[in-house]
């Protein structure tokens, strides 16, 4: 197999959509199924205040409403919410300059990736990976749950794009989650 | 005349999760002192404290709802008492997980000390830190360890295996590089 070998320099936008791509890769599907059931009990709490006010102090709807809003925002808005607050973060920190970012040369060969930075020189075989994350966007290699590397979508083609994503979804098993198909591979 | 090379000390070392655990912790210790124990411990303390003096307020009042600060006192007692015995297992058990999810740091490496910079080398990588990326270095007896690298976020130096001299040496490398941000642990002094 011909290694897939691409170079390049972080963007503000690879940036934003690398931040984006971490806080998914974090979120898990139960993470979001928790937060939605908590939201989801905490509405069914307040709604029974209502019904059943004449059990309770009939000072408590104030507070049922304010359960109800808290619950609402829990079910629709917080992931959304996360995700605005995640954007403006990378984006403001890539503006006040504190990334850092160098260029970089990647490559997926065969059994091993390949990174060459001005300060990071590595051949990491596949099985010495902690996880691999790809969407739209982006492909986050882990190296430790705190240690990722980014890769943008933008400097491979369609092919190469889709050979990558073969070869780690063939090595790494289910260590490699992908967007959309984090909860069938599981 | 050409300029002297600039010291440096090569330690070849292999880091261990019991290393690597020690390490984060006296880090941990420096750079977070609000998340100690003995300070979150010691604020549930004070609010048994306060609670438990209200209890007698409150009966000499003859409010009858004593029941309230003994209930929030008997939990924050608690509370402090959990901290207190639970938190360093816990840091422990979260520094070992890290540890053993990052393969490579288990690795036997190289790692060249200088006065700017450290460079890390084994089987598989080769790493540059510069020291001024860095926002805090811990010596105790047994290693160095600094936080905040770019691409490892705890570099350790381990001190096992070293001449007096190059102990002498890693320890001004380190106090040149670090100046002001250098905390040493001097647990034991040899006589």
């Amino acid at each position: 197999m011909k290694p897939v070998t691409v170079s390049f320099a972080i963007t503000r936008e690879d940036f934003i959509k690398e931040a984006e791509a971490r806080m998914k890769m974090q979120l898990t599907g139960s993470v979001r199924a928790c937060i939605r059931i908590c939201g989801t009990i905490m509405l069914c709490f307040a709604c029974s205040i209502f019904v059943r006010k004449k059990t309770f102090y009939a000072d408590l709807n104030w507070a049922a409403a304010a359960i109800m809003v808290v619950a609402v925002f829990l079910i629709f808005l917080f992931i959304p919410t996360l995700g605005l607050a995640v954007r403006k973060n990378a984006s403001e920190r890539f503006k006040a300059g504190s990334i850092k970012a160098t260029a970089k040369t990647v490559s997926f060969a065969e059994n091993a990736v390949k990174i060459n930075a001005e300060r990071y020189k590595a051949k990491i075989p596949y099985s010495m990976l902690y996880a691999v994350y790809a969407d739209e966007a982006t492909i986050l290699l882990y190296t430790a749950v705190n240690e990722c590397r980014s890769i943008p979508k933008r400097t491979m083609s369609i092919s190469e794009q889709e050979q990558v994503e073969g070869l780690l979804a063939s090595k790494l098993k289910q260590k490699f989650k992908q967007e959309g198909a984090r909860e069938w591979m599981r | 005349m050409a300029k002297p090379a600039s010291p440096s000390i090569v330690v070849e070392q292999k880091v261990t999760a019991e290393d690597y655990s020690r390490a984060a912790s006296a880090v941990r210790y420096f750079s977070a002192p609000f998340k100690r124990r003995s300070f979150r411990a010691l604020i549930f303390i004070t609010v048994a404290a306060v609670s438990a003096s209200l209890i007698f307020s409150c009966r000499s009042c003859g409010f009858g709802r004593e029941k309230i600060p003994e209930t929030i006192a008997i939990i924050s007692a608690a509370v402090a008492a959990a901290i207190w015995f639970l938190q360093p297992s816990a840091e422990l058990r979260s520094a070992k997980r890290l540890f053993s999810s990052c393969a490579l740091m288990s690795l036997p490496e190289k790692v060249t000390v200088y006065r700017d910079r450290v460079v890390i080398e084994n089987s598989c990588e080769s790493i540059t830190e510069y020291w001024t990326d860095f926002f805090i270095c811990v010596e105790t007896d047994e290693m160095i360890a600094a936080a905040g690298g770019r691409e490892r976020s705890l570099v350790i130096v381990k001190k096992r295996g070293l001449a007096e001299k190059q102990l002498k040496i890693l320890s001004s490398l380190f106090g040149y590089a670090f100046e002001g941000r250098i905390h040493r642990f001097p647990v034991r002094r040899k006589s």
